[in-house]
């Protein structure tokens, strides 16, 4: 649905995108990880047509986006900073959305209220709270039935109870008509529970892009009691990571989880304990992002 | 789904309807003020009076609603909020993002902006327009048509208006520059113009204030409109009567050249917007080349203006400078305001880096070459004079008023550009910095083109200097050059002067000169009296004094004086008016020139005092009072 080949964007000096591609299927939830910098919302910028790439081609439907009306009109993007007309209450910016978008189900708008019971829709929207204001972008987003919807940091200043509201709202909607969504969250625990494809960027630049599973199938936590010092692993493992706690060593390492715990078995008799443990998306980016010289090598341990 | 080409979208459209409407609103009562509800309490409050409606009063009432001028300056300040407004989304980044995610292209949103920023401007002229004529249609006043012409003006520059807003924003990212681009837009040639004429003045000798015929003047629409675009009244005369007939509008044509001009800006607006970076919201320029020309141009407006005034400054204090300490000043004016244009561009004072001191070096040897080009500019310049068969007319002018004007005698002619081309020999001498006593006076070549050439000359106090004035003096006070000179060619003519005064004081309470009309019968006494006291030599040194010295009145000078007037011929523009060696005057509503001489003379001046004691004007030459006496008197004059 989404496809990004070598998209290069420099402002300036400074380049901000230096050959991104990217793939987002149809009916997937893709979310969009990196460090502060990497340019995860000029990449977004550019798939929601803002932003005309420098080189290369952003295609949504198999179609360039840029100045694409007719492609603009199926994708609906809630941005990190979000804006609102001056003195436009919510019931305006229904009408104005609904100008502009044609598959705006106004009906839908009417019935997604009660989802959003705590919003006047005729106060400004300006003197709404964060939150508030955020619930009402996502709520006009999903009015539009897009096909794909981009979000930009889409949960931050939500209550929990509200982000589970959303989020069991977008996934709702991707079940039921297939959207492909985009979301770019620096809350990794969450996107963890959603989403089913990742894309890691550094400095401008996708670095890995998998399936959630193939990602957590690909790097394994191992733990070892070792009495005589450090295990040792063959080459083809990369170690990402190693600590220890007196005698139990704790490895971070890339490949298939069971050759690897199995190649620490070998590598020494007296290892006795060897634990296979499953690695969170938040640990991932971090081992990755550290093995690109990301400087939170030690947040976990 | 709508047509790809679209320009225009209906929901934007509304919301810049819907949410901006108190700035139409407002711009619409003060219209409704302006036309409708003007010409109703006017026309109601001269029915309530007299009871009927006369042309003339018809006529008077709707000139106060067809000023022009005006309502430019208001339309230019509306069309600037509305851009600013209208465009605002694209100063900001957030709403730059949001707004170009939506479905909508670039050109809807130029187009659907557009279109609103000229409807907040021509909807409320035209609603006011047909509330005024449904007013006079009211009070059966049926000459609406002048209204309709008032509004084809104020669309057309409504259009400019906004049109060279909308050039603007595509220049910038920044929404408070706007302002000050829309309105360097309008004066930049006027300023650059200014600054030349004033470098050109220190740096070349012989420069005068007029450079002719603004040929570029366009270049700053709205000088140029409020200077060209006017409605006037016309007048029809029965018998001895003249009465307003009806209205003209000068300069339309102006308008529609204009309204092409800014389909031009808008074009090239529409592809800027285009090309429009959206991550440059919040820069003073976005384009490449306008920020070279901001920084350059900064740098060189303000190095050559400051150390003008600079310069200024120090003479003014009786510090003489020269080339040399302009040179300077500009120099170092220059490389600070191109750093301090850096510095807003960047939005930083930390601007030392090694290209910016590298671009500092080339704009530096840019200012040095564009001194040189002035220089040498003027030097060559100030050394022309017209070839003698080019030359129709000559006219030598000492404080404002005519000393010499030579037309018909080539010979003459020929002496006084011998006299140009001596003064030219001694530049070096005459053209010293200084701030003691000069002599000063101006030489203006009338060509047969039609074109003009004037030179104004600073001379010091020296022999070179001396032996040319006597010369000047000399052939200025030649009877005949004398009063074709100071009453104008046509003095001859019988009926040539229309109106006359005699300047008597009249020792009242308030101690005022009251003017005493001439007939036509005493003009005529007085005119013959005038060329025989010049015939004799003995008028000119009152009205030509200057050129001896120091200023002061000749000895035996009356305080009294006449003045005489004629009109001139022609439509009474421009060129008559450089062509005649008078002062003059335009009358408030047709424009014909009236020209004023003034003859001043004293007591060997027989022949205007027997024609005074004849025509009844004095009783006796004792009711004559000296110049001197005046002064004594402290009496007011008017």
């Amino acid at each position: 649905m989404i496809q990004v080949n070598h998209v290069v964007k420099s402002f300036g000096d400074f380049c901000a995108l230096n050959g991104v591609d990217m793939n987002v299927s149809k009916g997937n939830i893709y979310g969009l990880v990196g460090p502060n910098g990497a340019g995860k919302s000029t990449i977004i910028r550019h798939l929601t047509g803002v932003y005309r790439p420098d080189e290369g081609e952003i295609l949504v439907g198999g179609e360039p986006v840029y100045e694409n009306r007719r492609i603009k009109d199926q994708i609906a993007y809630i941005p990190d900073e979000l804006f609102y007309f001056l003195q436009a209450d919510t019931l305006e910016m229904m009408r104005y959305y609904k100008g502009l978008y044609s598959g705006f189900d106004e009906k839908m708008f009417y019935r997604m209220q009660e989802f959003f019971p705590n919003i006047d829709v005729r106060r400004n929207i300006r003197r709404l709270s964060k939150g508030m204001q955020k619930q009402v972008a996502f709520w006009l987003a999903i009015s539009c039935r897009p096909q794909v919807l981009i979000l930009d940091e889409p949960v931050d200043g939500l209550d929990p109870v509200m982000r589970r509201q959303i989020w069991s709202i977008l996934v709702s909607e991707v079940e039921e008509r297939q959207m492909t969504v985009l979301v770019s969250s620096h809350n990794l625990r969450e996107l963890e529970d959603v989403c089913d494809h990742v894309g890691i960027m550094n400095h401008g630049k996708i670095v890995i892009e998998r399936s959630l599973s193939e990602l957590q199938g690909n790097i394994s936590k191992i733990q070892a009691a070792c009495p005589t010092g450090m295990p040792k692993l063959p080459k083809e493992f990369e170690v990402l990571h190693m600590s220890n706690t007196g005698r139990v060593y704790t490895l971070i390492v890339k490949g298939n989880p069971k050759e690897a715990a199995a190649a620490v078995m070998a590598g020494g008799e007296q290892i006795n304990v060897v634990d296979i443990l499953p690695l969170t998306l938040e640990e991932i980016f971090i081992y990755e992002m550290g093995g690109a010289d990301y400087e939170v090598k030690e947040i976990l341990f | 789904m709508k047509s790809k080409r679209s320009c225009f979208n209906k929901t934007i459209f509304f919301k810049n309807i819907t949410l901006y409407w108190p700035l139409w609103g407002v711009y619409f009562l003060y219209l409704l003020n302006y036309l409708p509800f003007r010409l109703y309490l006017s026309y109601r409050s001269i029915l309530d009076t007299t009871g009927e409606l006369s042309q003339e009063e018809i006529f008077h009432v709707m000139d106060g609603s067809l000023n022009v001028g005006w309502n430019m300056i208001i339309v230019f300040l509306m069309a600037i909020v509305s851009g600013m407004v209208l465009y605002n989304y694209l100063f900001v980044a957030k709403s730059a993002n949001m707004i170009h995610a939506f479905p909508v292209t670039r050109g809807e949103l130029f187009g659907t902006n557009l279109i609103s920023g000229l409807a907040f401007l021509m909807v409320p002229q035209v609603a006011a327009f047909l509330c005024a004529v449904l007013v006079c249609l009211s009070f059966h006043v049926t000459c609406v048509q002048y209204l309709g012409l008032w509004l084809l003006v104020m669309l057309g520059i409504s259009f400019l208006a906004y049109s060279m807003v909308v050039f603007c924003v595509m220049m910038t990212g920044q929404m408070l520059a706007l302002p000050f681009y829309v309105i360097l837009m309008n004066f930049l040639y006027l300023l650059l113009r200014f600054l030349v004429y004033v470098v050109v003045v220190f740096i070349g000798y012989g420069f005068s204030g007029d450079w002719g015929q603004e040929r570029a003047g366009w270049l700053s629409p709205m000088y140029y409109l409020m200077k060209r675009v006017y409605i006037t009244k016309t007048y029809t005369t029965v018998g001895r009567e003249s009465y307003c007939s009806g209205y003209v509008l000068h300069g339309g044509n102006i308008v529609l050249g204009y309204a092409v001009f800014a389909v031009v800006l808008l074009v090239i607006a529409y592809f800027c917007y285009q090309k429009r970076q959206l991550e440059q919201a919040g820069e003073l320029l976005i384009f490449w080349g306008g920020k070279v020309l901001f920084r350059c141009g900064s740098g060189m407006v303000c190095g050559y203006f400051l150390s003008m005034l600079v310069i200024d400054i120090l003479q003014s204090y009786g510090i003489v400078c020269g080339n040399a300490v302009f040179l300077i000043l500009l120099l170092v004016f220059g490389w600070l305001f191109y750093l301090f244009a850096e510095m807003l561009l960047e939005k930083s004072f930390h601007v030392f880096g090694r290209t910016v001191l590298k671009r500092s070096g080339i704009f530096l040897a840019a200012l040095l070459i564009s001194f040189g080009a002035v220089y040498l500019g003027s030097y060559l310049i100030e050394r022309k004079i017209p070839a003698m068969d080019e030359i129709r007319c000559v006219t030598v002018e000492q404080d404002g008023s005519v000393m010499l004007r030579e037309e018909e005698d080539a010979e003459k002619i020929q002496e006084i550009v011998e006299l140009h081309k001596e003064i030219l020999k001694y530049r070096k001498e005459f053209h010293q910095p200084h701030t003691d006593w000069y002599h000063s006076f101006s030489v203006t070549y009338t060509k047969k083109d039609g074109s003009r050439m004037e030179r104004y000359y600073e001379l010091p106090e020296c022999e070179h200097a001396k032996s040319i004035l006597d010369r000047l003096y000399q052939m200025a006070i030649e009877p005949d050059s004398f009063l074709t000179g100071i009453l104008g060619k046509g003095y001859e003519e019988p009926d040539y002067f229309t109106e006359g005064y005699f300047y008597d004081v009249f020792l009242n309470d308030i101690q005022e000169y009251a003017p005493e009309e001439l007939d036509a019968s005493m003009r005529e006494v007085l005119l013959q009296a005038i060329i025989a006291d010049a015939k004799d030599g003995v008028l000119q040194k009152y009205n030509i004094p200057y050129v001896e010295g120091d200023w002061a009145y000749p000895d035996g000078q009356y305080g009294n004086y006449l003045e005489l007037e004629h009109i001139m011929d022609g439509d009474g523009g421009v060129t008559d008016y450089w062509e005649e060696p008078v002062s003059y005057y335009i009358s408030d509503t047709t424009y014909a020139m009236t020209a004023y001489v003034t003859i001043y003379f004293g007591k060997d001046c027989s022949h205007i005092l027997s024609a005074l004691e004849e025509t009844g004007l004095i009783e006796s030459r004792e009711d004559l009072l000296l110049e001197t006496d005046y002064e004594k008197a402290d009496i007011y004059s008017y």
